[in-house]
């Protein structure tokens, strides 16, 4: 029975796209990010300019670091 | 801790505990998962059952920050916290970046479900001394 054609997927970046989109992929990882769940269950992230989820984020700050100073001293 | 084998069946002479203590929550969170740097147990009024006060002034503020959120997780660049509470405890917990948030939210509803089970903010000694004095009350 003859092969069907595959069917052809999405362009691959290549290339310098190729870095590029590497490249944005790793920095969206480590952007920071909030997600906060109500009593629903409904999972909502946060926008970085939300103040909401500016003062999450320096309490999130300062617990880490307390962590990380406990665990080493 | 005394087992005595009686025509198979093991015997065990203490009686379970009740439920989850604070500080054996902190320490079941550390077993469960190693990404987990830090951690803290809370009060539902914000005083500190488990874990070091200067992890509990962050997690305070945290949860302020929360509103009613009852789960929170957030990833900086340095790591990540979880956090999640109910009616009468709030865990906070300080991991690394590569932490999994839903074994972690998971693990965290366990705990905090274990802690509801049976009074774990007191201690058994306090709970015992609580019921003398209401047969005191009661004499």
């Amino acid at each position: 029975m003859p092969r069907l054609p595959r069917k052809p997927s999405a362009p691959r970046p290549y290339g310098v796209g190729a870095v590029t989109a590497g490249w944005t992929r790793r920095k969206a990882s480590r952007a920071p990010r909030v997600v906060v769940r109500e009593a629903s269950g409904q999972p909502h992230a946060l926008s970085p300019d939300d103040p909401r989820a500016e003062a999450l984020l320096n309490a999130a700050e300062r617990l880490i670091s307390a962590a990380q100073r406990e665990a080493t001293g | 801790m005394r087992e005595t084998f009686t025509g198979g069946v093991f015997w065990r002479a203490d009686p379970m505990t009740p439920a989850l203590t604070p500080s054996l929550a902190l320490e079941y969170l550390h077993e469960l998962s190693a990404d987990i740097v830090a951690g803290v147990v809370l009060a539902a009024d914000g005083a500190l059952l488990a874990g070091a006060e200067e992890l509990a002034v962050a997690a305070r503020d945290l949860l302020a920050a929360a509103e009613d959120a009852t789960d929170v997780h957030v990833t900086t660049a340095d790591g990540a916290v979880f956090a999640a509470r109910d009616d009468r405890h709030a865990i906070a917990l300080a991991c690394g970046r590569f932490a999994l948030p839903s074994l972690a939210r998971y693990d965290l509803r366990m705990v905090l479900a274990d802690l509801a089970g049976g009074g774990g903010s007191k201690t058994r000694e306090a709970e015992a001394a609580e019921a003398d004095d209401a047969d005191e009350a009661a004499a």
